[in-house]
């Protein structure tokens, strides 16, 4: 503290501890925080083509391996009629949303399958409002296998991950969700 | 220099505490790095962005905490770190798909959250999965900014040493 | 270059002590508003800015040696007349540093 440095250097440090310090507190006020919230999906239509899924069958050509598609340009999934207010999820440590849909089914070749369908960034500040309908979904669904086709039951889930300030990173996922089934046939029409 | 003189002035006695202060300094940071290791199963516990890849979520210099409990299943939207044959950083990426068969393999793809396409463009040529042995740790907690530093010493090696050097000269010359 | 070495950048013993403990009050008080603010208004950077609008006026308040931390200057004693040639080097002030 002898110098004009000295004293600089000593406060910067002693900002620094306490900036800290609020953010454990900031971390420690939202931690026990349940962000599970009700959110309900459908489908419209759900329609199901054999297409080789080429970004993953380079190799796998020679074996006879087809994946199969899911179309949803016809209208996949009407989903998230849903979440109409995640607004409230938005406490001070929370920055930024991630939702994200996921097909959830099994399959004799899998026991258990997971695919996102859709995702979105909500970022704070922005409208946490959730109210879609007849969106198609972002990615393609292709199944590991062909295991697609008459599937009776595959789950819809809408769940999301938590950007905090500074903390944990969890996954919550909605409380509700939809099953539906696969056409025994595929699809012949074009889209 | 005030620290130099003051170094001139220890006697051997005190050169030989100021090493074994610095040699504490060391070990204890390796024993907190392995400590960590043991607890979070992950051979990287803590882990710095070095790529705007996942924006808005993290940014180039934040921190993550890893762990990599092997009962603890791998999920799509998980937050997984991984290493790529031929790549030397691991990188930072979510869950995209996952096929998990009875006896407990799992393959999966990932993507970046700010990137437009999924990640087989960046795995090794040829490779259409990620397996479980790729997995450094699954991000699990956050801190902004605080690897900054890490960034900038990456980024201009001669910073890096200067840092280095000058940490280890203050630590070994400055009297308790 | 003159007018700049003139500048006074000592603060005496007593000022010192104040500065510290004034910033410190300063800071903390700061960061506690702040903290109280940005829970109120449920945004966090809200907490950051005031603390730095804290770290600001500290700066402003404890850094500079302003008068009042210069009130209690020390009061040395006379200067002796030079010591005699033998014996001078026994008693040399090197050992004793400030911290």
């Amino acid at each position: 503290m002898h110098s004009v440095f000295g004293r600089g250097n000593a406060m910067a440090a002693y900002t620094l501890s306490v900036l800290a310090g609020l953010t454990f507190c900031c971390f420690l006020s939202t931690v026990f925080l349940d962000y599970r919230t009700p959110a309900t999906i459908n489908t419209r239509q759900v329609v199901v083509k054999s297409i080789p899924d080429y970004s993953a069958s380079r190799e796998k050509n020679d074996l006879g391996y087809q994946s199969v598609l899911l179309l949803f340009s016809l209208i996949f999934v009407a989903i998230l009629n849903c979440c109409t207010h995640l607004t409230h999820l938005f406490n001070w440590n929370v920055k930024q949303l991630f939702l994200y849909v996921t097909a959830e089914y099994q399959t004799p070749s899998n026991e258990f399958n997971q695919v996102v369908l859709w995702d979105k960034i909500i970022l704070r500040g922005e409208n946490a409002v959730i109210d879609l309908k007849n969106i198609h979904a972002k990615y393609y669904f292709w199944d590991d296998g062909n295991g697609l086709k008459g599937h009776k039951n595959v789950t819809l889930t809408l769940s999301w991950n938590i950007i905090p300030n500074a903390g944990l990173l969890p996954n919550v996922g909605a409380i509700g969700s939809h099953s539906f089934s696969f056409p025994p046939e595929y699809t012949t029409s074009r889209v | 220099m005030d620290a130099w003189d003051d170094f001139k002035r220890m006697n051997k006695r005190q050169m030989l505490y100021q090493a074994l202060s610095f040699g504490m300094i060391v070990s204890s940071a390796l024993m907190i790095w392995k400590g960590l290791m043991v607890v979070t199963g992950s051979e990287s516990p803590i882990v710095v962005v070095l790529s705007g890849s996942m924006e808005p979520a993290f940014q180039r210099g934040d921190l993550l905490f890893l762990t990599n409990n092997q009962e603890d299943p791998i999920r799509a939207g998980d937050i997984v770190v991984f290493k790529v044959e031929g790549r030397e950083i691991p990188i930072v990426h979510r869950v995209l798909k996952l096929h998990e068969k009875s006896n407990g393999t799992v393959k999966f793809l990932t993507k970046g959250d700010n990137n437009n396409v999924d990640d087989r463009g960046l795995y090794a040529p040829g490779q259409l999965w990620l397996q479980k042995n790729h997995v450094v740790g699954r991000a699990r907690g956050f801190l902004p900014y605080v690897g900054l530093v890490t960034i900038y010493m990456n980024d201009y090696p001669h910073f890096k040493y200067a840092v280095l050097v000058a940490l280890a000269l203050y630590v070994l010359i400055h009297r308790e | 270059m003159d007018f700049f070495s003139n500048i006074p950048t000592h603060m005496d013993y007593k000022g010192q002590g104040r500065s510290e403990k004034l910033s410190r009050m300063i800071i903390t008080l700061f960061g506690v508003v702040g903290l109280v603010w940005g829970y109120y208004i449920q945004q966090f950077s809200a907490t950051v800015y005031v603390l730095g609008a804290g770290f600001l006026l500290a700066s402003i308040l404890t850094i500079p040696p302003w008068p009042m931390y210069r009130r209690k200057p020390l009061n040395w004693q006379k200067p002796r007349p030079p010591p005699r040639e033998d014996g001078a080097d026994t008693q040399s002030p090197k050992s004793k540093k400030k911290k």
